[in-house]
């Protein structure tokens, strides 16, 4: 497979919903952000991909994509059926498989998604096409993600009893 | 509060309070994990509101994946229980606390939602809470609202489209057969004919 290095015109911009979390401790060599191979909508993978190096795909992967310590993008024309583990994780095109990121996954609004996702950050935007399972139960997920309204986070009051109410609309 | 209409909306979002869905919360307290299905779309703040406590969310948008079965499949091999199979591939170890239906079933016949709520309750046990709103209102949006969660007892409701269909209004005698196998832990009342209900599983 031959990968083509693309022009930095060629990228998307890609402006992240939520600023990083800065790492518990400084990485020995982190990667440029010049070094992200793009995988081009004509190319086709099947089998396991992995590298050292972050990747950007707009074309077809089936099988396994595992860059454990890098970005995984799935541009707006990738269409993959694989597991993904990555850093973080960003879809704009179809994915079916599960995703595991160590940091975050952002489905953008273009992205159709069938598969769990399980990461300590997980956003998703309004128009992506997802159905699976989200799985929230680590503890960073929760500390992240709590909303800065105080109303959502004030302590349950008293269980109702049943009863009927006319609810009113504000 | 300053709220923008999503592209697609043609009737602008309203926010409304709910006390089904306070009543609703009131049961997800404590440092358990939690596992919910909702039925709905994937929307982004209902994401967000969920992401506050740890559980596992199961997003299924079942409405749509239903109406978009119904049209692929030939009309003789349209079962609804191959159906909601298909559309609810749970395991049989599957366990769910909570289950968002919204306004889904009014978008149902009586038989369908039977057949849903057989399969849905293959995943509950005690104390699940099933929430729904179900409308009396002589015609509902031809497609389902979405609810928005903004806080425990708001949520933004968003109706997709003006166009409107003859809405069932099941009654009360087939709700309570319908759900035979829940009680009705909290019911709500609220302005316009819908009422918002928490049912918990026997």
């Amino acid at each position: 497979m031959k990968w083509k290095r693309p022009e930095a015109d060629d990228l998307p911009t890609l402006t992240p919903m939520q600023p990083p979390p800065q790492p518990s401790a400084p990485r020995s060599q982190p990667p440029p952000a010049k070094e992200r191979a793009l995988i081009g909508p004509s190319i086709e993978i099947k089998g396991s991909l992995s590298g050292d190096e972050d990747v950007f795909v707009e074309g077809r992967v089936e099988g396994k994509i595992e860059l454990s310590q890098h970005s995984i993008t799935i541009g707006p024309r990738g269409r993959i059926k694989a597991d993904i583990r990555g850093r973080s994780i960003v879809v704009m095109g179809e994915v079916e498989g599960n995703l595991n990121g160590s940091e975050q996954i952002i489905l953008r609004q273009s992205s159709k998604v069938r598969g769990n996702l399980v990461a300590p950050r997980v956003a998703l935007e309004d128009g992506s096409d997802f159905k699976g399972g989200i799985d929230m139960t680590s503890k960073p997920a929760m500390e992240s993600k709590l909303p800065t309204d105080s109303a959502a986070v004030k302590p349950p009051s008293q269980l109702l009893p049943r009863q009927d109410k006319t609810g009113d609309k504000v | 509060m300053t709220l923008s209409a999503p592209r697609e909306t043609q009737v602008l979002p309203e926010v409304h309070k709910s006390l089904g869905l306070n009543a609703l919360l009131n049961s997800v307290r404590g440092p358990r994990s939690y596992s919910i299905l909702d039925l709905g779309p994937a929307l982004e703040a209902n994401v967000r509101f969920w992401s506050q406590f740890s559980c596992w969310l199961h997003i299924h948008d079942f409405y749509r994946s239903y109406r978009e079965w119904k049209a692929a499949v030939v009309p003789e091999e349209k079962s609804k229980e191959r159906a909601f199979s298909a559309l609810l591939p749970f395991s049989d170890e599957t366990v769910f606390d909570i289950i968002l239906a919204w306004d889904i079933l009014n978008y149902f016949d009586l038989r369908e939602l039977e057949a849903l709520v057989q399969r849905l309750s293959r995943w509950c046990r005690r104390g699940t809470k099933l929430f729904a709103l179900i409308s009396s209102l002589p015609n509902i949006s031809v497609s389902p609202t979405m609810f928005r969660i903004l806080n425990r007892e708001q949520m933004i409701y968003e109706i997709p489209t003006q166009d409107t269909r003859p809405c069932p209004r099941h009654q009360p005698r087939d709700i309570a057969r319908l759900m035979a196998r829940f009680t009705v832990s909290s019911s709500f009342l609220l302005h316009g004919g819908i009422r918002e209900y928490v049912f918990a599983f026997k």
